[in-house]
């Protein structure tokens, strides 16, 4: 099965006051229908990799290297007016803020007709209905109500269905949802986090979904990813992740998910990411890992380790570190 | 609503007793006589008692302003002394004229400036962006008598491509129209440079805004989210700009109306001045004071009206 | 604050200040003729080498009319735009400092002062009051107060709640002691931004005033008349309206833009990214 979605080798460079490495080495691949999480801190490239995928890059950021495949088509050749096409037709996406990322002077209505129109041009009436229908799937109750608001009238979690149904619209194989429930209260989040796997269910659609909260995460995907400081250090399935996470900084992460149990502390993870503009040669972990030897300070190779992958010298049996499992 | 627009008009009648009594103040205060002034040094103690009476300067301060006032909101503004025609029927004549001028260089500064704030917020930094800016700041910077002065000398002088004095007539809309041009531009040509800039500023704002870049996430196309999507948030606070704007023009119109010779308020209030003609000074300050207060309370009005975070409230 | 002199506009309108200066202190040096000196045999000529810049209708050199003049049209719009500093700091200062009663009576004074085209309330009031340089100072001075009263006032307001004026107040330091120390000089910087933008328009309000003839009388030089008598002799020399234009253009031209520079200084925020030219 040809996968829906393959980056390979991706780099990204940000031109602002310098070059400022956003992506490196990133590789990922999702299949159709498939639930892929992206997990990592403010600042690893979660975003920026998102932006990549839908060709939406800022003016002062540059691919520099790396393929991205989209529906087989090879999205860095396109031209914008192509690429524009894809965009929620193929590949669409919600963001974080709902209120924030909805016209807030035009009505639902409008904004729900603009996205069919831009991509299936129909009567006035069948998009109305349209419309109708796409709300009531996300959930809303009072479809013909909610068409003649503005957003600033609706709560957050009514946002963002807006924005989910808005986002499914013209049918895409793939929804990039960058962190859709961070801004909302926890049982908001919850309903919205039903409403996307309901409709992943019903329309096979793929999901990335980005995010730092390792709950959703284990609740929605497939497969995990965990980016650092623009890398993808480790990756493999939802359960094999959580079982046994292999890098040390996906160990961290969780050991860093506070427990219930009594008097167990908070432990957070020493040190702090590194500066894109200052990024150490080498691993760029090393300076927080608990394992970190000499050899650390070349660069890790992304390795297989049994049905995952690695970015870490531990696992590399050509890296040379003291420790490294066989 | 009704609260807003009650306040509103108390403020309106609030500026317009302040200028009626500032006015009535400085002619109080000021050594000279206005009565005497129009009618020379010649005039008879009896002659200008009379006139005096008839202008209303024998009576006590506070009654002048009242009887003024009064007559105002019954439409009688005092007889201009020179003609005795109504003052009233002096400023209809002007009125329009000078209105005519205000919305031409209004209306030419939108269909300038508007693009051209457009054309650059979807080009920052190139060329086309710095020329604007470049212009921008040199309309703003250059007054409209300046521009007017310069119009005049290049193209009715100098050129002869268009008529230098008068406004033609309403009768005849096209030779109106000759006349109406040079004034328009010099009068709109800083508002021109002052929207471009503002509706620049207001379009960056919005093409970088998060509702945007999720409409470009939706692929919706290029032309549909800049006219659309981001126009109509960027143009509302421009849109309430230009109510004030259309009070404000009238301080550049004098100007504009005295360099081309054309009929309006300015020469009215400047001919006034020069003959010391009290009573059309004192109607046509008003009315101009009540202008700018409707021309602010239009602007208040349209930004409710476009706004819909502020025309529907919020709820659950 | 020599940051200002980096960017091209603070360059040019820097440029333009110390050009005025110089113009300002030397002006007796550097013209050839007194500005009233009349020459009726050379009326109305353009530029050439016995007047640079050519002679208005009463064959009056025009570069020292123009010199002469800008001592007349800076004498009125400076210490007017200077008036307005000092009363609108004052007042913006007590009313953010001061109680809530004064507050709300100097909002509403001010809302209704800016409420009014300064233009024409200054033609009004000139006119019956008679022509003079003076009072259009006054009333431009008044037209501009409230622009430093609202920022003095924010300003005010915004520092009053900072723990430095708490502590100042606690260790018993005066009211007056408190409002000159410490807050004015945090108010400068802003009202200095707002000068350098306000002086502009008010030349080109004063000059507006002199070319209808109700601000610095004939025959004292000034822009503005300099502006008129071109206007009125226009069919027969355009000189009179070049050289008035632009000087009066570049000047305010040059300090806008240095009040643009001063305020981009001032502010961090404004920082623009225009990035690397390339097709995402």
């Amino acid at each position: 099965m040809t996968a829906l979605l393959r980056v390979e080798g991706l780099e990204v460079v940000y031109h602002a006051g310098g070059r400022l490495p956003a992506l490196r080495e990133v590789d990922l691949e999702v299949a159709p229908g498939e639930v892929v999480g992206v997990v990592g801190e403010s600042g690893c490239g979660k975003s920026t990799l998102a932006q990549s995928l839908l060709g939406l890059l800022p003016a002062n950021a540059e691919v520099t290297a790396g393929r991205i495949e989209l529906a087989g088509r090879d999205l860095l050749a396109l031209g914008e007016e192509e690429r524009r096409r894809l965009r929620g037709a193929v590949a669409s996406a919600v963001f974080q803020d709902p209120v924030a990322s909805l016209n807030p002077v035009l009505t639902v209505r409008t904004q729900l007709r603009d996205v069919q129109r831009a991509h299936r041009p129909l009567p006035r009436q069948q998009l109305e209905q349209r419309a109708v229908e796409l709300l009531a799937q996300v959930g809303i109750a009072d479809p013909e109500r909610v068409l003649g608001r503005y957003p600033h009238q609706l709560s957050g979690g009514m946002c963002q269905r807006v924005m989910i149904a808005l986002a499914i619209a013209a049918s895409p194989q793939l929804l990039i949802a960058d962190e859709p429930t961070s801004a909302l209260d926890v049982t908001i989040a919850a309903q919205i986090v039903e409403v996307l796997r309901q409709q992943r269910e019903e329309r096979g659609m793929a999901i990335l979904l980005i995010s730092h909260d390792l709950g959703l995460v284990a609740q929605l995907c497939e497969r995990v990813l965990i980016m650092y400081a623009g890398q993808v250090v480790e990756e493999a399935g939802v359960e094999e992740l959580f079982a046994r996470p292999r890098h040390p900084y996906t160990q961290a992460l969780l050991a860093a998910i506070p427990s219930l149990r009594p008097h167990a502390g908070l432990r957070g993870i020493p040190g702090r990411v590194p500066s894109l503009s200052a990024l150490p040669p080498g691993c760029s972990f090393a300076d927080r890992c608990p394992h970190a030897v000499p050899v650390c300070r070349r660069p890790a190779r992304a390795v297989k380790v049994a049905s995952a992958r690695v970015r870490c010298h531990l696992y590399d049996p050509e890296a040379g570190h003291p420790g490294a499992h066989g | 609503m009704a609260r807003f627009l009650t306040l509103r008009l108390l403020m309106a009648a609030l500026v317009a007793v302040l200028v009626t009594v500032l006015l009535a103040l400085v002619v109080h205060l000021v050594p000279g006589d206005p009565a005497r002034t129009i009618l020379g040094p010649q005039a008879t103690p009896a002659l200008v008692r009379q006139v005096r009476h008839q202008m209303g300067l024998d009576q006590p301060l506070p009654l002048q302003v009242w009887s003024f006032l009064s007559g105002a909101a019954r439409g009688d503004l005092g007889r201009d002394f020179l003609s005795q025609q109504p003052v009233t029927q002096l400023i209809g004549q002007a009125l329009p004229h000078t209105l005519v001028l205000a919305v031409s260089a209004l209306a030419l500064a939108v269909l300038g400036g508007v693009p051209l704030g457009v054309y650059a917020a979807t080009h920052p930094g190139s060329w086309g962006d710095r020329v604007v800016a470049a212009l921008s700041v040199s309309l703003i910077t250059v007054p409209a008598y300046v521009s007017g002065l310069l119009l005049l000398l290049l193209f009715a002088v100098t050129l002869g491509w268009l008529p230098a004095i008068n406004a033609g007539s309403f009768a005849d809309p096209l030779d109106y129209l000759r006349h109406l041009l040079l004034p328009a531009v010099a009068l709109g040509a800083t508002w021109l440079g002052y929207l471009a800039r503002l509706v620049r500023a207001g379009m960056l704002e919005a093409l970088t805004s998060p509702y945007i870049q999720a409409a470009r996430a939706l692929g919706l196309p290029a032309r549909v989210i800049v006219y659309k999507h981001a126009l109509k948030n960027a143009i509302i606070p421009t849109v309430a700009i230009l109510g004030v704007g259309l009070g404000n023009l009238m301080g550049g119109a004098v100007f504009v109306e005295l360099i081309f010779n054309r009929p309006g308020m300015g020469t009215l209030l400047f001919d006034a001045i020069e003959n010391r003609n009290f009573p059309v000074l004192r109607g046509g300050a008003l009315v101009i004071a009540l202008l700018f207060v409707l021309a602010n309370l239009l602007a208040d009005l349209s930004y409710r009206f476009l706004d819909p975070r502020i025309k529907v409230g919020t709820e659950g | 604050m020599r940051a200002v002199a980096a960017r091209p506009g603070g360059r040019f309108g820097l440029g333009v200040l110390v050009a005025l200066l110089l113009v300002l202190v030397l002006a007796p040096l550097i013209t050839r003729y007194p500005p009233d000196a009349q020459d009726l045999a050379r009326r109305l000529t353009g530029p050439g080498l016995a007047h640079p810049l050519g002679t208005d209708q009463l064959g009056r050199d025009l570069w020292s009319r123009l010199v002469f003049g800008t001592r007349v049209t800076l004498g009125v719009a400076g210490p007017a735009v200077a008036a307005a500093l000092a009363v609108g700091m004052t007042l913006g200062l007590l009313a953010g400092y001061g109680s809530q009663a004064w507050d709300r009576a100097l909002v509403t004074v001010m809302d209704v002062i800016q409420s009014f085209p300064a233009v024409v309330l200054a033609l009004v009031l000139l006119a019956l009051l008679g022509p003079s340089a003076r009072d259009a100072a006054i009333v431009i001075a008044v037209a501009f107060i409230p622009g430093y009263a609202r920022v003095s006032r924010a300003l005010t307001l915004a520092l009053k709640a900072r723990p430095f004026v708490e502590a100042e107040r606690a260790l018993g330091a005066g009211t007056l002691r408190i409002l000159v120390v410490h807050l004015v000089p945090n108010l400068l910087g802003p009202l200095l931004v707002l000068v350098a933008m306000d002086l502009p328009s008010a030349i080109a309000i004063q000059a507006g005033l002199d070319f209808l003839g109700v601000g610095v009388q004939p025959p004292a030089p000034s822009w503005g008349g300099v502006l008129a008598d071109g206007f009125e002799y226009v069919r027969q020399s355009p000189w009179g309206i070049v050289w008035g234009s632009l000087t009066l253009v570049v000047v305010t031209l040059g300090f806008t833009l240095l009040g643009e520079a001063l305020r981009d200084t001032l502010d961090p925020r404004v920082a623009r990214i225009t990035g690397a030219r390339r097709p995402a």
